[in-house]
């Protein structure tokens, strides 16, 4: 038991160091010197020079590798060539309303998904679950975007219940933030409650094939017990993995709703860093979304082993 | 059933798209612009006047096109690392623990990063795509492989002292195909998915080259005066994806018995 924990933290050491490497190489793999595209379009050949001196780019490359990594240690993500600031800084700032919509959306994923899975597989192969196992189909087919452009032109511009985009902060109150995310966080939550319901109803199905689940049933316990009490306790370990996953899979695609619905979050830093070439702040985004997508896995795994006995004794 | 026809119908509108498109997708029609449907406009005109019809059938070309070599590039790529890695137990450390730091980035964060480096166009796109999704592949992959060296025709085949590469190449490659033509499907939907999503967010292929992406990105701006830039394409994106996710539920179902009615769809961006 120790010794698989410390292994499974312990690996997230080379992922990091990979990770690392490639957004390392992100800059070098563009077309062109690294210092001219970071000085832009009107530096002159000595602020080129003196640049590329300053960021060490006329250093070899692995000992350009070497200080990049040092630096990562450190926490220093460089500075934003067009806006002027630590990389850090500009991330820390945007990283309330992409926390929030993924939240929300993460929340929305499971209230949906899971009863919809538990209940299908009670009622297998009944109108109810064919039903439920249709929409989680199409739900799969929608990209999230789209469902974000249909959901403003119904309720936003058709039925004009909801603001058609922006964000309102946190600090102008719950209920106006809220507001503002609903839509955006159903586009995004949606789509991952219809992955939710299949694997959890598959994994229900499963422990419902359980001989435990035939004895429960022999000794004549009612069947609400026998799903509630005895099927759903296992039957929810896969799910709660597919849970804890969802947030970190719902970081990337709040990227492309932010886009959507003009929230200024991590995403549009991203997407705007990306049109303006500004390498620095793509390789920051990109290597913290990275080492939270592979923060919450351990994590997921963690708690997969305390609520496993089965996988602590391998 | 249902998804053998989709996905045949939108091959099929990919092949014939100049017979099909009726228009050039580039055409302005200056004096329509941002035309409702029609019937000289099947699909409405754009902001700039050309048709979306001919832009959705030229945009379903270009998604069949990047899905289908992103699904090779990844079979290709994924095969011969997870072979390796599958095979040979020193290389496996390593290239596992590379193909698990590609897999820590979501994909669409990965394919974003990938594309600011090497600039929008379609290769690009593919390119990058397909570098996301090799390490599922490989992973796929080295999991069969590591059963399949256990086995006694592996063994009889080595002993007979036939070449690695044979053994490999012969012996274990067919036998671990069947859960990676599976995944192509959903590696397939994911490559449309990711470029729709990549060039709706600007990124992707270039915004006068027609792709359902592109256009669904001009729709936004437009969503009020226009809808039928929103409402066209994104029929058409679900319809491919729905066909592909039912094809590759009844693919699965058909190779792999097994594993039955566990998810694993394709996952939008």
């Amino acid at each position: 038991m120790q010794t698989y924990l410390l292994r499974r933290v312990l690996a997230v050491i080379p992922v990091m160091l990979v990770v690392a490497t490639v957004t390392f190489v992100l800059i070098h793999l563009a077309p062109g010197d690294p210092a001219s595209i970071i000085a832009g379009p009107d530096a002159t050949p000595e602020n080129i020079a003196r640049l590329r001196t300053h960021l060490g780019l006329d250093e070899p490359l692995p000992a350009q590798l070497l200080h990049w990594y040092g630096r990562l240690l450190r926490g220093d993500l460089g500075d934003s060539i067009f806006l002027r600031r630590p990389v850090t800084e500009a991330i820390l700032e945007r990283l309330e309303p992409t926390l929030l919509l993924t939240s929300w959306a993460t929340l929305i994923a499971v209230l949906i998904g899971v009863p919809a899975g538990i209940v299908s597989a009670r009622y297998h192969n009944t109108a109810v679950d064919q039903s439920f196992m249709g929409l989680a189909l199409i739900g799969l087919s929608i990209p999230n975007f789209l469902l974000g452009l249909l959901m403003i032109l119904v309720f936003g511009v058709w039925l004009r219940w909801l603001p058609v985009a922006g964000y309102v902060s946190l600090d102008l109150g719950l209920w106006p933030n809220a507001r503002s995310l609903l839509m955006p966080a159903v586009s995004l939550g949606l789509v991952q409650s219809a992955l939710i319901a299949r694997i959890t109803r598959s994994s229900m199905l499963d422990v419902l094939r359980e001989q435990y689940i035939l004895a429960s049933r022999a000794k004549g316990l009612a069947e609400r017990a026998v799903v509630y009490k005895h099927a759903l306790k296992n039957a929810i370990i896969p799910t709660l993995t597919v849970i804890g996953i969802t947030f970190a899979i719902l970081i990337g695609g709040a990227v492309v709703i932010e886009t959507v619905f003009n929230i200024p979050g991590v995403g549009r830093l991203i997407i705007s860093a990306v049109l303006r070439r500004d390498y620095p702040v793509i390789q920051g985004v990109v290597l913290i979304i990275a080492l939270t997508y592979t923060l919450i896995n351990l994590l997921v795994d963690l708690v997969y082993l305390t609520l496993d006995p089965r996988i602590r004794y391998q | 059933m249902i998804g053998a026809i989709l996905v045949a119908i939108n091959v099929l509108v990919a092949v014939f798209a100049p017979v099909i498109g009726r228009w050039e997708p580039q055409l302005l029609d200056v004096k329509a612009r941002l035309a409702p449907p029609n019937p000289t406009h099947w699909m409405g005109t754009d902001d700039v006047g050309r048709d979306v019809w001919s832009r959705v059938v030229y945009g379903t070309r270009l998604s069949m096109l990047v899905g289908g070599v992103v699904m090779l590039f990844s079979f290709v790529g994924g095969i011969v690392f997870g072979l390796l890695g599958g095979y040979y137990r020193p290389l496996d450390n390593v290239l596992m623990r590379i193909m698990d730091g590609f897999m820590a980035f979501p994909p669409i964060i990965l394919a974003i990063a990938l594309m600011a480096s090497l600039g929008p166009s379609v290769v690009n796109v593919i390119v990058a795509l397909g570098i996301v999704y090799v390490p599922r592949v490989a992973r796929i992959v080295r999991g069969s492989v590591l059963v399949i060296r256990e086995t006694p025709y592996v063994e009889a085949a080595l002993a007979l002292g036939v070449p690695d590469v044979t053994v490999l190449l012969r012996h274990v490659l067919p036998n671990c195909l069947s859960p990676v033509i599976v995944q192509g499907t959903f590696i397939f939907a994911a490559a449309v998915l990711g470029e729709a999503a990549l060039s709706f967010l600007g990124v992707g292929v270039p915004p006068q080259i027609p792709s359902w992406g592109n256009v669904l990105a001009e729709g936004r701006l437009y969503l009020q005066q226009a809808p039928w830039l929103t409402l066209f394409p994104g029929a058409a994106i679900m319809a491919c994806i729905l066909g592909l996710n039912l094809f590759g539920d009844g693919l699965r179902d058909l190779l792999d018995p097994k594993m039955q009615g566990v998810a694993n769809s394709a996952r939008p961006s």
